[in-house]
């Protein structure tokens, strides 16, 4: 049995007003997540080539978001959005596992899933003193079937994992099925050196609806398909080579390219706050790729350990309906991402480690200028440069993510376990990594423009940790 | 107990001084680029503008180019050199225009920009051939109680054409009258566009499959776009307000007129992404739009159209 509870909360409010009170804005916004997790695991030995696993689980995932970002001048201009969201799962598994002689295992099973939708979104405007409010409150439920069969098959060098996942997908009278063949192939050349890949075809019921405005809040949403929402599909080949000169060294390379169909994007102009219209015609459906190829080299024995790690990658998403067709890169695209961990054992009681990581920034769509638009109309509000000027969707980055974290360990061992202490300091150089713009609306002579901040969380953190240990178990 | 004092505070201090920082964001600076304004039309002269985009936070009037070569072209053959002419009283903007001003349907039509600065921009577009077919207009449908806002029907006939655009615009004028010795003599003001008002436009619209596009800009409705595609499967027919159509001088009266334009594909992606941006940019969570332009190395549109029928709608004394 096992039993998980957790929550995080996060806050932030920001008054402005000029002197001589004749305007003034708040940005106020706040967040919540919780999770809960129940699991019960039964494994029985039914025969001394069976082996199965049964499994009932519950868990409740919810999030809370609520966005204030007003400013009063002259007349009040109030806008308030609160987001509730909560996913609920039940779930019950049977894993099965057959050894059917030294060189062939089967793995099969069963599992069906009821997932329960709760997405709750209030809007409110209240702009030239008429207010606006908005609700919905829409609760879905969906059931999930899945039958699994995989054969790991070892034949002279080659090592061979073929299977197929079939999966009913039930949601609001529509149902969807789905065949996901996967097969990943292994060939040893030498005892030193090991090439494979792999294909599978996958599918995916719940689709991320990224909101990619810099407004400021994390407002991620997990949509539901529905009749005119499939779910997304996707296609992987990978390909991989394994060097392993000595005991304590290894290298790996290993290529992968994806093709995601089906994706879903809010259009141009939609924004989620937009409760009036029916969720599907605020979005539009595309494409996407992923590609990259990553290195890892390793030493696995002596007193210092460790790996360092690079990948070089690249994802885009294309949408006819959005940035003029023309592919863009996605929300969550890393070009560089570097990994440095080290660990060093002084003794059997001190032992010491390091980890740097590096990420290209996040993409973001932010304006760089302004200009005016349409002439020859005999109106002179076209005189006026209103429009923001982006070049395209996603056109900037956030800065690159870089941070460094060291820990030291000093464990005394007891005759019943041992106690255990932990110095660690997170992000030692104190790295100003952003993790969202927010953009506030002020008044500088007279006129209303917009003003953007970057926002970091943690910044040097040190903290220390002490720990009791029962015969090698964490208590 | 000083020293245990001394890591309390270092403690205290590190926690007060909270998780989150903050700094200014600096937007990038992209170079300033020019941006073209330009249409044309058959039996109309060519009229193009010429601007500069302006920094994020510059929210001073649009910048005029009063300087740059313009050359006129008809399937490549030279026309001839725009004219420019200086803004007028409360325009920030000049005109370069061209003194031909047969423009014909299927003909390609392009210009060549050379800015002070040496940069070279250019642009081409067709006027398109299909009209539009109009089943009916009816105008006004209803008036208010008072009288001041007009409101209007047009039903466009099916049509099994390829993907055609449209673009309705409503026009007004003043026309000046005084009674001489028994006759009337009219002064016509020329005409202006007039901002209408969609009978329902809800907060934040977005065009859908189901419902008619429409044109805005700076904060006012200039008219209805739509394509025949999305007009064939839903509806055919559209209906529109103009708001205070009342004259508010003595010894005048107001003419109103509707055009109905066939416009070109880059026309329509131009105008009509442009009106979403307007008509989204105040609300807050709102997805960015990334304005369409046919300008190489510049901003802007140059595009052809023909406005098919012009009805008055009603003439108020």
């Amino acid at each position: 049995m096992s039993a998980y509870n957790g929550s995080d909360r996060y806050t932030k409010q920001e008054v402005s007003r000029d002197s001589t009170l004749l305007w003034r804005s708040l940005y106020d916004n706040q967040l919540r997540f919780s999770n809960q997790i129940v699991a019960g695991r039964w494994q029985s030995i039914l025969s001394d080539k069976l082996i199965s696993n049964v499994t009932v689980a519950y868990s409740r995932y919810q999030t809370n978001t609520f966005l204030e970002n007003s400013i009063v001048y002259n007349t009040p201009d109030v806008f308030q959005y609160n987001q509730q969201a909560e996913i609920t799962d039940k779930i019950v598994k049977a894993d099965l596992t057959y050894f059917m002689n030294k060189n062939n295992t089967v793995r099969f099973g069963l599992e069906a899933t009821n997932h329960l939708f709760t997405p709750e979104n209030t809007f409110r405007r209240i702009a030239r003193f008429v207010d606006s409010t908005q609700g919905n409150i829409e609760k879905t439920s969906a059931n999930e079937f899945n039958a699994y069969v995989e054969d790991e098959w070892r034949w002279n060098n080659f090592n061979i994992n073929a299977g197929l996942r079939t999966t009913l997908y039930r949601v609001n009278g529509v149902t969807y099925s789905s065949f996901q063949p996967r097969f990943n192939a292994e060939y040893k050349v030498n005892p030193r050196l090991n090439i494979g890949g792999s294909y599978s075809q996958m599918a995916q019921f719940l689709h991320l609806l990224t909101n990619s405005n810099i407004g400021g809040a994390p407002t991620d949403l997990w949509i539901l398909p529905t009749e005119n929402i499939k779910p997304q599909r996707n296609r992987q080949f990978t390909a991989r080579v394994n060097f392993g000169p000595s005991k304590q060294w290894n290298f790996s390379v290993e290529g992968y390219h994806k093709k995601l169909s089906q994706l879903i994007a809010y259009k141009e102009g939609a924004s989620l706050t937009q409760n009036a219209i029916d969720a599907s015609e605020k979005i539009t459906t595309g494409s996407g790729q992923s590609q990259g190829i990553e290195f890892l080299a390793r030493k696995k024995k002596g007193k210092t350990t460790g790996w360092i790690g690079y990948t070089l990658s690249k994802s885009t998403r294309q949408f006819e309906a959005i940035n003029n067709g023309i592919a863009f890169p996605y929300i969550y695209d890393s070009r560089h991402d570097a990994s440095l961990v080290l660990l060093h054992t002084f003794s059997k009681r001190l032992s010491v480690s390091t980890s740097w990581v590096y990420s290209s920034g996040t993409p973001i769509s932010i304006p760089t200028g302004r200009y005016a638009v349409g002439v020859n109309q005999g109106n002179p509000q076209f005189n006026k440069p209103q429009n923001l000027y982006y070049g395209a969707r996603n056109n900037s980055r956030l800065q690159d993510y870089h941070r460094w974290d060291f820990n030291l360990n000093y464990v005394i061992p007891t005759r019943w376990g041992q106690h255990s202490f932990h110095v660690n300091i997170y992000n030692i150089y104190n790295r100003f990594n952003t993790v969202y713009i927010s953009r506030q609306l002020k008044v500088f002579e007279n006129k209303l423009f917009e003003e953007y901040k970057e926002n970091a969380l943690f910044p040097i953190i040190p903290s220390i940790s002490y720990k009791i240990l029962l015969n090698g178990k964490e208590k | 107990m000083e020293k245990k004092s001394k890591i309390l505070i270092c403690i205290f201090l590190l926690f007060a001084g909270g998780c989150e920082k903050q700094r200014f964001l600096n937007v990038p600076f992209t170079d300033l680029q020019y941006v073209v304004n330009g249409l044309f039309a058959p039996g109309e002269a060519c009229r193009i503008e010429i601007s500069r985009s302006q920094y994020l936070n510059d929210t001073s009037e649009v910048k005029n180019v009063g300087n740059a070569t313009i050359s006129l072209f008809e399937d490549g053959r030279l026309l001839e050199s725009l004219s420019y002419s200086a803004p007028n009283f409360g325009q920030n903007l000049g005109t370069y225009q061209s003194s031909f001003s047969n423009f014909q349907k299927g003909k390609e039509y392009s210009i060549t920009i050379e800015a002070e600065d040496n940069t070279l921009m250019m642009a081409s577009d067709f006027i398109p051939t299909d009209k539009v077919n109009v089943q009916s207009f009816v105008a006004p449908v209803t008036a208010d109680t008072s009288e001041k806002d007009l409101n209007f029907e047009l039903t466009i006939r099916e049509s099994s054409a390829s993907k055609q655009y449209f673009h309705f615009l409503l026009q007004e004028r003043w026309v000046e009258y005084t009674i001489s010795q028994g006759d009337t003599i009219f002064a016509y003001n020329p005409w202006f566009s007039k901002s209408i008002a969609p009978i329902q436009d809800p907060e934040g619209f977005i065009p859908t499959a189901s419902e008619p596009f429409r044109l805005s800009a700076g904060g006012r409705l200039q008219g209805i776009m739509l394509d025949n595609e999305n007009f064939r499967a839903f509806t055919r027919s559209v209906s529109f307000t103009a708001r205070n159509s009342v004259p508010i001088l003595s010894n005048t009266f107001l003419e109103s007129r509707v055009l109905l334009r066939s416009v070109s594909a880059s026309y329509f992606d131009y105008y009509f992404s442009s009106s979403q941006y307007f008509r989204t940019k105040s609300i807050p969570l709102t997805e960015p739009i990334i304005i369409s332009s046919n300008i190489t190395n510049a901003l802007g549109n140059f595009s052809g159209y023909y406005t098919d029928t012009s009805k008055i709608a009603r003439t108020f004394y």
